[in-house]
């Protein structure tokens, strides 16, 4: 009875294609993400270095070593996670067609996350200080139920993710069902 | 300023500096509840503080005056739009949120009157569209006639454009105005769909453990109680420390158990005294598209919940229920909406039936369901993948732990280690065994469970969200998990042949694409 159903992809050039097909993020995205934690990780760590060295109320001599010692182990293993964190975010993609939503994600766990636009209660374009600056949003989408779980493409290109968020809009399941 | 005039405009509009207020009190709950985490701060410059009280005083009004501005600040930025059936809302000083929502999604609208609104006879309206917490969208500081003019609106947008009839029973509490669409066959007559005995409640208590109703009620004199019986214990003359001290091995274990097995009696019949409290003069009755449960000894609850918004039929047996072939039937409805309402009233989203006969039990979801197979479909088992997952990440390394720690110390024998590999072994394979799947055209079932059993049926129109999910091994063996999102939870299936999870996912986004049915 729905011959008319189609659901060809959006925000691409080739508009045949019928499966959800990956489109990366921003290229910049991951490299100002993974920079943004990694300033933040120099910051603690110089905050914790002078915690550890300052002359006010000096540490005891074995202290001190500990301290140097729990703060290189915590470093790496940060820096190990904003590696990962870079990769992580570099692996994931987007596919707007025009009956859902999709994101892709995950290294290990490789995950294709689908939200037909009929579902969607709401969509919020945000974009914080740092994403200002580099002209980046995130597009956030809700549907009903879980209040954990929502779903957010990051590291859109602020007119990008303006023109998803009218098109969903526009579209004519969020015009007429509740 | 009235509500037609704005209707149709599309300028941004500042509302009343009364918000002002507003965000000073959010800014300030906001700080009190972090106040907890400064605790250890304030008591370890307590001294400081009592030294110098000018300084003290210096930083509270500082804390005042940051306050203040950000509230102005957040004032500033606050706009709103209200135009073509759609409420705007713009705000955020450094992360800027934009929120849209269409006036058919929003399911309820709360009026509000903080005591610094109803000086001046202002309101703000709350706009819930029956998702999370963090969508809710809100308008500030807004004339209560025009509030209520705008709540109209919406309402009478809403019974033009939408044609599914519901109630809100469940939802009006605490005195505020909330507003549902009106049933339009409420009059149909009710027909009492199952009762339940006490001889069906004593078993369910027996089978479901519904002690925590009691402790919970027990908890502000459990210090009491126990004082009490210690003192009664003592009366007696029985010295526990002594016994422990005195007594040979053989009779401290038979107090043990005769112990154990007191408490576990005691229990049953706690459990059993927490079902008949729950659940006494249970009745299920059904007009033509709702549920309506009426139960209670002490407090009679009664919830209704409309056909449309039930989600998902479960069918629940403990290792018990299985014995006795009885099954707790729930039937689920939207998740979030309940948690933003009213956090005591928690247990009103789950429609629960307690210990039916299977029979019973299709019936009333065939009222819901109409054609579910739920009691008689043909579960596909998922890839045996699944053992040797749980046996390598779960099995393997505890039984490798505890042979190690068996090897080095004399208290722990290898036939310990080996009865905990069977049984974690069995586990698992009972596991794989209980779970299962099936699908046709409109629902889709799982199954799953260990000891107790645990059948699902979800219509695939209600379905939000669908992910897909592989790991690099899942990948390898062509597996694929699936994890389905619906208004009362999200649902998995996990591990099952590539190409059928595949032919799911394509199924399901087609179904729910094409139709676009209402969920609720």
């Amino acid at each position: 009875m729905e011959n008319t159903f189609r659901n060809h992809i959006l925000h691409i050039d080739d508009a045949q294609i019928q499966s959800p097909h990956m489109t990366p993020l921003a290229d910049h995205y991951a490299m100002v993400n993974s920079a943004v934690s990694l300033l933040t990780l120099l910051v603690i760590i110089a905050v914790a270095l002078i915690a550890i060295f300052q002359p006010l109320w000096p540490l005891p001599d074995e202290g001190r070593t500990n301290a140097v010692f729990i703060a290189i182990a915590v470093s790496i293993s940060f820096l190990l996670l904003i590696v990962y964190g870079y990769f992580a975010e570099k692996a994931k993609g987007y596919c707007v067609r025009e009956q859902d939503i999709t994101l892709f994600k995950g290294l290990i766990f490789r995950k294709i996350i689908t939200q037909p636009i009929c579902r969607i209660q709401h969509i919020e374009v945000k974009s914080g200080p740092v994403d200002r600056k580099v002209e980046l949003a995130k597009l956030h989408v809700y549907s009903a139920g879980d209040i954990a779980q929502t779903f957010e493409i990051p590291g859109l290109p602020v007119a990008l993710a303006n023109a998803i968020r009218n098109d969903i809009l526009a579209h004519k399941d969020m015009q007429h069902h509740g | 300023m009235s509500s037609s005039d704005v209707a149709g405009d599309t300028t941004w509009h500042r509302v009343s500096p009364l918000a002002i207020l507003y965000f000073i009190e959010k800014l300030f709950v906001g700080l009190l509840n972090n106040i907890f985490y400064m605790l250890p701060m304030f008591i370890v410059l307590w001294d400081e503080i009592k030294a110098n009280p000018w300084i003290a005083a210096g930083i509270i009004i500082a804390i005042i005056t940051t306050i203040t501005c950000f509230a102005v600040w957040s004032f500033i930025v606050f706009r709103y739009r209200l135009s073509a059936g759609t409420v705007e809302v713009k705000s955020g000083i450094f992360a800027k949120k934009h929120v849209n929502l269409p006036f058919n999604r929003i399911q309820n609208v709360k009026i509000e009157q903080p005591f610094y609104y109803r000086l001046f006879n202002y309101s703000s309206m709350a706009f819930d569209s029956g998702g999370s917490l963090s969508q809710e969208a809100r308008l500030i500081a807004l004339p209560l006639a025009f509030a209520k003019e705008l709540q109209q609106e919406i309402n009478l947008f809403k019974s033009n454009n939408t044609d599914t009839a519901s109630t809100m029973v469940e939802f009006d509490t605490d005195g505020q105005v909330i507003v549902g669409e009106h049933s339009s066959i409420s009059t149909s007559p009710e027909i009492i769909e199952n009762k339940r005995s006490i001889g069906d409640l004593v078993l369910h208590g027996i089978t479901s453990n519904r002690i925590y109703i009691i402790l919970a009620a027990a908890a502000p004199f459990v210090n009491d109680i126990f004082t009490f019986f210690g003192d009664q214990l003592a009366g007696f003359g029985v010295d526990i420390q002594s016994h422990i001290d005195n007594d040979p091995m053989w009779q401290i274990s038979i107090y043990a158990l005769s112990l154990f097995l007191i408490a576990i009696g005691l229990m049953t019949i706690l459990s059993i005294i927490g079902a008949i409290i729950m659940f006494y003069g249970y009745t299920l009755s059904r007009t033509e598209d709702k549920y309506i449960r009426r139960s209670g000894l002490i407090t009679k609850h009664e919830v209704s919940v409309p056909f449309s918004r039930i989600q998902i039929a479960i069918m629940k047996q403990d290792f018990l229920d299985i014995l006795f072939g009885r099954i707790n039937l729930r039937l689920d409805q939207l998740n979030a909406q309940i948690a933003n309402a009213n956090v005591s009233q928690s247990g009103t989203n789950k429609l629960m039936v307690p210990s039916v006969f299977a029979y019973e039990c299709r019936d009333i979801i065939n009222h819901v369901f109409p054609n579910h197979q739920l009691h008689e479909i043909d579960f596909n088992a998922i890839s045996k993948r699944f053992i040797i997952r749980y046996f390598s990440f779960i099995v393997v390394p505890i039984v490798v732990v505890l042979s190690h720690s068996a090897y080095y110390n004399e208290g722990l024998s290898a036939w310990v280690v080996l009865g905990a590999f069977t049984l974690l072994s069995a586990m698992v394979y009972g596991r794989w065994l209980r779970w299962g799947y099936q699908f046709n055209d409109e629902y889709i079932y799982i199954r799953k469970g260990l000891l107790g059993c645990d059948r699902f049926c979800l219509p695939i129109t209600k379905i939000q969200r669908i992910t897909y999910s592989q790991s690099l091994f899942m990948r390898k063996n062509k597996l694929v998990s699936i994890k389905l999102y619906l208004a009362s939870g999200s649902y998995t299936i996990p591990m099952i042949d590539e190409d059928q999870a595949q032919y799911l996912y394509e199924y399901v986004l087609y179904k729910v694409e094409s139709e676009a049915k209402a969920w609720m």
